[in-house]
């Protein structure tokens, strides 16, 4: 009976991981190249061949580049092969939800729709089809946390651990909001560790998800030291990359885009993309769909209450609190940022808030008779509007009278801001 | 046998990471070249970008330039001359340094030796009357810091730092050193030459020029640098400028 499960399961975490590829690969070769692509190919090769951070993006860290270099030299610098580590850590992202929802105790059908959120997210299909690091940190931040409840779970082997802790490097290293659920997952081991009193073990886990992913961290730099640099000169440069990334404001076309992180789960909020495809103008919208991010406070809220109400079961608990530590962690520098945040930097928290929310649905649908009809007719209305609203994010908006008032929306505005390189961002 | 096993991944894990902090260092250092050039016997040049295309000729990499003049050569290359703005199909991914190179100018010689990993850092010294001009214009960019007569303004991960003569700090490694006529209008040749000594500034090149084609320098100026020139050759040859 349960093997019949487990392969039902994979059947349907199957479907939706190729339902969610499908969505991503979908013309994907033909998109034209939007400015920062460009921009990031160019950058890529002047810190790999240089050693020179820059022209764009200077305030982000540099994986990024060496994946675009040896991705560009090797499969040439087409839109495709540009694009793939974005589309394959999109696409993997996929069930890696799902495991991580089975390693924190949820069902089949939680994992499945915890899988299926992220699957149909609009703003994660945006970046897997771009050739910027946002999708792949997404991707390297869930594989540490999915190693690292792979440590808690099945006695605590260490290369679980070390695995988890080259991720959350690689992750940091393309994005610094990896730092978030990486600081989660180390409070977690060291709040085991140090409630069972195993000293050893606690300044193993300690080292693992510190020391070593600031090796890894550092060590994407080697390009730069190779321009004469030594570890003195390091220092004062990452405190001027931090500054920038402090005060970096985006450039000329994102001030006209919401920018409020904290709003993102109280109203729908958008991110767009602008560039001329020979002298046709080409719109990309990434939307939030209201439909799922309104209900993540609620969701959250509801997960907090029973976290409390269950406190005499710790098992419970702990599977509980830890995608509310995850989203807690992740979400709040980020809504109380005083720079702008963009709709863009929400993957580094939606994965976290539809852990919450796939496991709070089923549990509602649980409750009550007809509870899983209500919940498949909830579903079906998410995927329609995520279809409604695709083409959108394929730069496909305007060829469809009910999505063009809202493209030329956007249009209209970035069109006229100059977007010759994003040397700003 | 648990507490052994993660001491040990603990102990491998420590000493990758020493591991890799060799590796920067020995990386670092290699990145270094300086070639045999004209040490402390000044070579005068028509024009700044001519000192860019000595140094780059001679092969010099990953080295300390300090550029001693009214003007900080360092205006930005148009990207958008190099990086296509319009969806390009196939894309031609260049490099940058190699499209800097070509627009290479007096108003930028000093960026494009950056950009071309000739300088792995800049140090401007202005005159001191101008000093506070410069500090008023770059306190308002982000990212600068002014601390003891000091800008500090990174540019794209290289550090660069805009002071006076006076306010610099001495430093043991030995520089690419380039001197301006248009930084006589306020010293003389003599003084300048006791600045720098006092602050032991090694070099094992530099360049004076004489700025022909800048109208802004005068002809007084030029033969001030022209007697400073004069001062270098028959100065002591302990190695400091």
């Amino acid at each position: 009976m349960t093997v019949g499960r487990d392969i039902a399961y994979s059947r349907w975490l199957l479907v939706i991981t190729l339902c969610g590829a499908l969505l991503r690969f979908w013309g994907v070769a033909s998109q034209p190249l939007l400015a920062d692509e460009v921009g990031a190919a160019f950058t890529a090769v002047n810190y790999m061949e240089n050693g020179q951070i820059g022209p764009i993006m200077p305030h982000h860290p540099h994986l990024r580049d060496i994946v675009l270099f040896f991705v560009g030299t090797f499969a040439g610098y087409s839109p495709l092969s540009l694009r793939a580590f974005s589309l394959f850590s999109g696409i993997l992202s996929i069930p890696l939800m799902a495991g991580i929802m089975r390693r924190l105790g949820s069902n089949h059908g939680t994992a499945l729709l915890a899988a299926l959120l992220l699957a149909m997210e609009q703003v994660h299909i945006v970046f897997s089809r771009q050739a910027i690091q946002e999708t792949w940190t997404t991707f390297l931040f869930l594989l540490g946390v999915y190693l690292v409840l792979n440590y808690q779970k099945c006695g605590r082997k260490p290369h679980y651990l070390f695995l988890a802790g080259i991720c959350f490097g690689a992750g940091t290293a393309s994005k610094f909001h990896a730092l978030f659920p990486l600081f989660a997952c180390m409070l977690l081991c060291l709040w085991f560790s140090l409630r069972e009193r195993v000293w050893m073990r606690a300044v193993f886990e300690l080292v693992t998800l510190t020391v070593l992913p600031f090796t890894v961290y550092v060590l994407t730099f080697l390009p730069w030291f190779a321009r004469g640099y030594g570890l003195a000169d390091w220092v004062p440069m990452q405190r001027a990359i931090l500054e920038m990334m402090v005060h970096h404001q985006g450039n000329p076309m994102d001030q006209i885009i919401d920018r409020q992180a904290w709003q993102w789960f109280l109203r729908p909020m958008v991110y767009g993309n602008f560039v001329m495809d020979g002298t046709t103008p080409h719109v990309t919208i990434s939307w939030s769909n209201p439909l799922v991010w309104l209900l993540v406070i609620p969701a959250t809220a509801f997960q907090a209450w029973h976290c409390l109400r269950e406190r005499a079961n710790p098992s419970s608990v702990v599977d509980r609190s830890v995608p509310l530590l995850l989203f807690g962690a992740s979400y709040l520098p980020l809504a109380t940022s005083s720079r702008p945040i963009w709709l863009l930097t929400s993957l580094a928290v939606i994965p976290f808030a539809f852990m919450i929310l796939s496991r709070t649905l089923v549990e509602i649908s649980e409750s009550f008779t007809y509870g899983r009809r209500v919940l498949a007719v909830y579903l079906s209305a998410v995927v329609v509007v995520l279809l409604l609203a695709w083409p959108m994010a394929v730069g496909k908006g305007t060829h469809y009278g009910y999505l063009a008032p809202f493209v030329e929306r956007y249009r209209s505005v970035m069109e006229v801001v100059p977007t010759d390189t994003g040397n700003e961002r | 046998m648990y507490r052994n096993r993660y001491f040990l991944w603990g102990l491998g894990i420590t000493g990758f990471f020493l591991a890799v902090l060799l590796l920067l260092t020995v990386t670092g250092r290699s990145g270094r070249s300086s070639g045999p050039l004209s040490g402390n016997r000044p070579v005068i040049v028509s024009n700044p970008e001519d000192a860019y295309l000595r140094w780059h000729g001679a092969g010099q990499r990953g080295r300390i330039v300090i550029g001693i003049s009214r003007w900080l050569n360092f205006v930005d290359i148009d990207t958008t001359r190099i990086i296509p703005a319009r969806n390009p199909k196939p894309l031609r991914v260049t490099n940058l340094a190699a499209g800097a190179e070509k627009q290479l100018s007096a108003r930028n010689f000093l960026t494009v030796a950056v950009m071309n990993g000739i300088a792995r850092e800049i140090i401007h010294l202005v005159p001191e009357a101008e000093y506070p001009d410069r500090a008023a214009v770059v306190r308002k960019g982000s990212g600068a810091r002014v601390r003891d007569g000091v800008i500090s303004i990174p540019y794209l991960g290289t550090p660069r730092r805009i002071t006076t003569v006076e306010s610099l700090q001495p430093f043991d490694e030995k520089v690419l050193l380039y001197v301006n006529a248009s930084f006589f209008r306020y010293l003389q040749p003599e003084e300048l030459l006791t600045l720098l000594k006092s602050k032991n500034i090694r070099a094992d090149d530099t360049v004076l020029c004489l700025s022909v084609g800048d109208s802004e320098v005068t002809d007084g100026e030029r033969a001030r640098l022209r007697r400073f020139a004069e001062l270098l050759r028959g100065g002591d040859n302990d190695g400091r400028t």
